[in-house]
């Protein structure tokens, strides 16, 4: 190590240290050499360093080894840390995974769903505008053919998201080690959600049309919708697809038939149930439903374990 | 526990940045071979820091975990030992700092380096060895690390300097520090005897 040498007639104590383990280059030490052999205060200074760094050394002669399971221990932190960021990986990969499967869908579940959401919304519309000046007169109408149209074209779009014999797309899932609830999942959140903006987007319509807010004609809707997706969704899971469709629309004519009988006879209105509303037990209903029609599924044998 | 014979400076391994590189590349044989290398050097920088034994042992598995996981940034710019001394002191500190135990550089009023010799009433040269030792031994732990740096492990002050974070010229007044410090406490002792 090379520092800056003071003059011949200044004192060298702060360099002794260095001097002493050795540590300055050898044109260095040369000088501090020929100072020492010059000065006498400076020789004392020297040896009074080497008599700290011989006590230093001393007192740290017979310094304890750490124990010998030490590197064990270490190598225990290690393999323990190394666990612990495994799953941070492993979360990472499942979004991913998850990510993958649920794009995936799309292309996957069959056409005419996609096709069959947007002609029944379509022809609900219609109806609503060509119904003329008596659906703008009796929002009842407007409201049954809303509530009608809306929930039988999700119950039936769900209808068909989990039948091999409809789907060449899910046949090919099936036969992959992808976990069933996983798509199941997927295909209820797409295919539901895509009805729901559908029916967002006719309520919208209407709503510019006819007065009123969107929620208005929302909320006729959204909850039997997902209640009614949800029981169809249990039923093709359970009986089949056309069973399903079946159901759902017998499940819509009584309704129909219950809100025109509570119209028509005031004094039956104690019978009718307020399940076919937007009301958190109609959710809570659904969602068991599909809690319900998932672990079902997940249970029945796959092409991929014959 | 097995006590040391002697607390030599360690030689630079042969090739150093290989047994980093090894290090780096997940071969724990090479992380065993370093410590079996460094495993003095290291605990006894850390008995300077801590008088606790279990904490100091402590503190050297967090240190040997650290360099598993930064050898890939090892890049020889230091040696192998002022950079695993360096890791050590940052690990001690956060430990002790969670522990809200004392460190060992904090409020410190450093003093500048007496480029000029100090007159003294009895010259340290005189004392016995042991009785120095002794005196070392109760110096504040700031005082120790800084002679043990440099006596001990045979560290020049440039190597100092980046180890305790501070400038060349600080590490200088340190050691001074610590060697009025020793003559204090020496001159409390004959003023006790007699």
């Amino acid at each position: 190590m090379t520092l800056h040498m003071p003059q011949s007639n200044q004192h060298i104590t702060d360099l002794l240290p260095a001097y002493i383990n050795s540590r300055l280059d050898e044109a260095s030490a040369a000088r501090i050499r020929a100072h020492l052999a010059e000065c006498e205060t400076c020789r004392h200074e020297l040896a009074t360093w080497e008599a700290v760094s011989g006590a230093t050394q001393f007192a740290t002669t017979a310094m304890p080894l750490p124990s010998a399971k030490l590197m064990s221990q270490v190598w225990e932190k290690i393999d323990a840390q190394e666990m612990t960021a495994a799953p941070h990986r492993s979360i990472q990969r499942l979004v991913l995974h998850l990510w993958l499967v649920f794009s995936r869908q799309m292309a996957l579940i069959h056409k005419s769903i996609w096709i069959a959401a947007i002609f029944i919304n379509t022809l609900m519309c219609a109806l609503v505008f060509l119904s003329g000046s008596s659906a703008h007169n009796h929002l009842h109408g407007v409201e049954n053919i809303l509530a009608f149209f809306t929930t039988i074209a999700a119950a039936s779009s769900v209808a068909f998201i989990y039948q091999a014999e409809h789907d060449a797309g899910y046949e090919l899932m099936l036969s992959t080690p992808t976990s069933i609830r996983v798509v199941m999942i997927c295909r209820m959140v797409l295919v539901v959600g895509y009805n729901l903006a559908l029916a967002a987007i006719s309520s919208a319509i209407i709503a510019i049309a006819l007065g009123g807010t969107l929620w208005d004609f929302m909320q006729i809707w959204l909850g039997p919708m997902l209640l009614l997706a949800s029981i169809s969704l249990t039923v093709s899971v359970t009986l089949g697809s056309v069973v399903s469709v079946v159901v759902a629309l017998v499940l819509e004519i009584l309704q129909a038939i219950t809100s025109s009988v509570d119209k028509l006879t005031p004094e039956l209105q104690f019978l009718h149930t307020n399940i076919w509303q937007t009301t958190p037990m109609t959710l809570l209903i659904a969602l068991f439903l599909v809690v319900f029609a998932v672990f079902y599924a997940s249970h029945q044998p796959r092409l991929s374990n014959f | 526990m097995s006590m040391g014979m002697h607390a030599q400076p360690v030689t630079p391994v042969a090739d150093e940045s290989l047994v980093i590189r090894r290090i780096a590349a997940g071969d724990r044989e090479a992380l065993s071979e370093l410590y079996t290398r460094y495993q003095r050097t290291l605990f006894n920088y850390l008995l300077q820091l801590t008088s606790d034994y279990g904490l100091a042992e402590e503190i050297l598995q967090d240190t040997l975990v650290a360099v598993w996981k930064s050898a890939h940034r090892f890049e020889g710019r230091s040696s192998l030992q002022t950079w695993l001394i360096g890791i050590a002191r940052r690990q001690a500190h956060n430990t002790l700092r969670q522990r809200s135990l004392p460190l060992a550089c904090e409020d410190e009023l450093e003093g500048l380096a007496a480029s000029e010799p100090e007159p003294e009433a009895f010259t340290l040269a005189s004392v016995a060895r042991d009785e120095l030792a002794a005196a070392f031994r109760q110096l504040a732990p700031l005082h120790r690390e800084a002679l043990v740096l440099i006596f001990v492990q045979e560290l020049s002050y440039q190597e100092t300097a980046t180890i305790l974070e501070v400038p060349v010229g600080t590490v200088k007044s340190r050691i001074c520090n610590a060697r009025r410090a020793l003559r204090a406490l020496l001159d409390a002792r004959e003023e006790a005897h007699r």
